[in-house]
């Protein structure tokens, strides 16, 4: 033991530290991250900082690299003042309205898509795999290609201009259904077999033991409809001619061409703010459901 | 209370695979049988199709004095232990064990009741609020375990329930499920391919291979008359020696031209037959018959195996561990006694 540790400490000036010395690889690896960020982050800095400013220094000088002082107008404009043609839409109002469509969207996605993958997966049906391949194959067919038919029926049935009209024909989703199914095979067996002899229906191990288990899965799910919802905006064009009814993603458009159309100088800067307030939901969505991501990789669950 | 009955139950998978061949026999009331046999011999599809996993394609199935072919699992009043566990990972302990309950409609209380109290017999009671990933392998075993018990089944079945374990613990829970299912007085169906296992724990066993019953009998009885070469070279371990041989039925069987031993056998076949013995029934001697060329001695501790050549064929020696060999060519007694004549070509008993 004593001798172990003179030697050490008589061995330890020899191996010196190489304190200087600079790893050109990590600046490499850095430099790299930081153009990167920068790529990502600058568009949305500008964009934040242009709208501090009122729309004669924007309409003069381009996009702003700093704070003006309009920020508490233009913020406040964009919420509540009423705008558009009809004088019947604020800022406020489209944020409910890309609220309902996105969450609307995301709930009814997983939902259906959970069922669908449930009966896939865990029910005998004599055509099971032909069902799914036919979902499969919808994935080929995004919304822009049947959008003419969709919004035939849609207006047949007169659900033009209401949520029901807005939501509905976007719910079928391959991507849920085959996200979900992926998962659900990969749920052991047994499970099933436990809850059958625990006395739980299909229902019931639907509900109890599926969704519960799936619920990592889902919160994925969410943040990706969410944000798909949210973003949409050629359907929601179509769909809704009532302004009432506008998503704030149409919404900021509708801005600066009604203030074009009437010879005046567009309210850039308010079209600035309404951009960052229809950043704001997806960010925080992705935020809060971090936390159920990072929970469900650690818990080694299933 | 619960005797099995299983009368020519078959099982056919569609595509014509015939797993589980027409199979009768009866467990009497709180007897732990044991099915043992190789991976796909149908154990398991047997005990699949007791618990109602399994359709039943032909035979009659009764649990008491009732026919259960058509029943719901749920309301076969079994229990089942799966080799992974099978818990509800999003469970906590306790809602785990009491799941069942829940579903049959119990009031709270009572189901509270009684996983506290099958917790205190699988000493898993500290662990009742945590989830199923918090614990150790054998822990998830008693839980397991815990489930089973908690719904007061007529039937236990266990599923390999061992397997996952570390050799250690697997002793060790043998013993105690073997203790529990005493102390508890219910019938049970133990699966599982380690002989071990079956020759430790059953009150009977089952002995299948290529989904047919092989032997039903008590450990002893598969030990000492097993009924096939089969039964023989997979009960027990070292394995049995198995020998080919002709016998013509004047009391001798002939190894070779030269190496002929006497045999008691009460039959009338004659020709070509498979002579087993056991290996720690073998004996060294300097003055047998039977020459035995050594290649490889393995060493177990308590005992010694000794490898090498019989009539020119592979043969084992399970000797002390004072026995030691000093030459590769040794003599070798074959007890009367001890001398299993098997039929050449079906491999049953004679």
């Amino acid at each position: 033991m004593a001798d172990i540790t003179s030697t050490q400490t008589v061995a330890a000036p020899a191996v010196k530290a190489p304190a200087s010395r600079i790893k050109w690889g990590v600046v490499g690896d850095h430099a790299v991250l930081i153009v990167g960020s920068l790529f990502m982050v600058l568009p949305v800095f500008l964009t934040f900082m242009t709208s501090t400013h009122d729309q004669l220094t924007i309409h003069r000088d381009g996009m702003q690299w700093w704070f003006g002082d309009e920020l508490v107008n233009n913020y406040r404009d964009a919420l509540f003042e009423k705008g558009g043609f009809t004088d019947s839409v604020d800022g406020l109002g489209m944020l409910m309205n890309s609220l309902i469509l996105g969450i609307g969207f995301a709930v009814g996605k997983i939902i259906v898509g959970m069922m669908a993958a449930y009966a896939i997966v865990y029910f005998r049906l004599k055509f099971a795999t032909l069902a799914f391949w036919v979902i499969f194959t919808t994935l080929l067919l995004p919304l822009e290609v049947r959008i003419l038919p969709s919004y035939e029926v849609i207006q047949g049935m007169g659900l033009t201009n209401t949520y029901t009209g807005l939501i509905v024909p976007l719910i079928a989703s391959a991507t849920a259904t085959f996200f979900f199914r992926q998962y659900f095979r990969s749920v052991p067996e047994e499970l099933v077999e436990a809850a059958r002899i625990d006395g739980a229906g299909p229902v019931k191990f639907f509900i109890d033991v599926l969704v519960p288990l799936s619920r990592t899965m889902i919160a994925a799910m969410f943040i990706i409809m969410f944000v798909f919802g949210w973003n949409q905006y050629l359907w929601p064009t179509l769909i809704t001619t009532e302004e009432g009814f506008f998503t704030l993603v149409r919404g900021i458009r509708q801005i600066i061409q009604a203030f074009a159309d009437g010879n005046a100088i567009p309210e850039y800067g308010q079209a600035m703010a309404l951009a960052i307030i229809a950043m704001l939901p997806p960010v925080l969505i992705v935020l809060f459901f971090q936390s159920w991501f990072v929970k469900g990789l650690t818990e080694s669950d299933k | 209370m619960a005797e099995v009955t299983l009368e020519s139950v078959r099982k056919v998978y569609p595509g014509g695979v015939e797993a589980v061949k027409p199979s009768s026999f009866a467990i009497p009331h709180g007897e732990l049988v044991v099915l043992v046999g190789p991976s796909g011999c149908g154990k398991s599809t047997l005990l699949r199709m007791v618990a109602g996993l399994e359709e039943i394609t032909d035979g009659v199935l009764s649990i008491g004095d009732r026919v259960v072919n058509d029943v719901d699992p749920a309301d076969r009043n079994i229990a089942m232990v799966f080799q992974n566990y099978a818990l509800y990972p999003h469970m906590t302990v306790a809602k785990n064990m009491g799941y069942g309950l829940k579903n049959r409609g119990l009031p709270k209380a009572e189901i509270e009741q009684k996983v506290r109290d099958a917790a205190k017999m699988l000493n898993v009671t500290e662990y009742l609020d945590r989830r199923p990933s918090q614990l150790s392998g054998g822990q998830r075993q008693r839980v397991a375990m815990g489930r089973a018990i908690v719904r007061s089944p007529e039937l236990f079945l266990f599923d390999e329930p061992l397997s996952n374990l570390d050799a250690k613990l697997r002793n060790q829970m043998r013993i105690e499920i073997r203790a529990l299912q005493r102390r508890l007085g219910v019938t049970a169906m133990y699966v599982t391919h380690d002989q071990v296992e079956a020759m430790t724990m059953a009150d009977r066993i089952i002995v299948l291979n290529n989904g047919e019953i092989e032997q039903i009998g008590t450990p002893s009885d598969i030990y000492h008359s097993p009924a096939s070469t089969f039964v023989g070279s997979f009960m027990g371990a070292p394995p049995m020696n198995l020998l080919p041989a002709s016998y013509n039925g004047n009391g001798h069987v002939a190894l070779t031209d030269e190496i002929s031993v006497p045999v008691e056998a009460n039959t009338d076949h004659a020709g070509d037959v498979q002579l087993g013995i056991r290996p720690e029934e073998v004996q060294l001697s300097d003055n047998g018959a039977t020459p035995f060329h050594l290649d490889l001695i393995e060493e177990l501790g308590a005992t010694r195996l000794l490898h090498g050549k019989l009539a020119g064929h592979s043969f084992t020696l399970n000797v002390p561990n004072t026995t030691t060999p000093e030459s590769d060519t040794l003599a070798v007694e074959l007890p009367v006694e001890a001398l299993h004549l098997f039929h050449g070509e079906t491999g049953r008993r004679l």
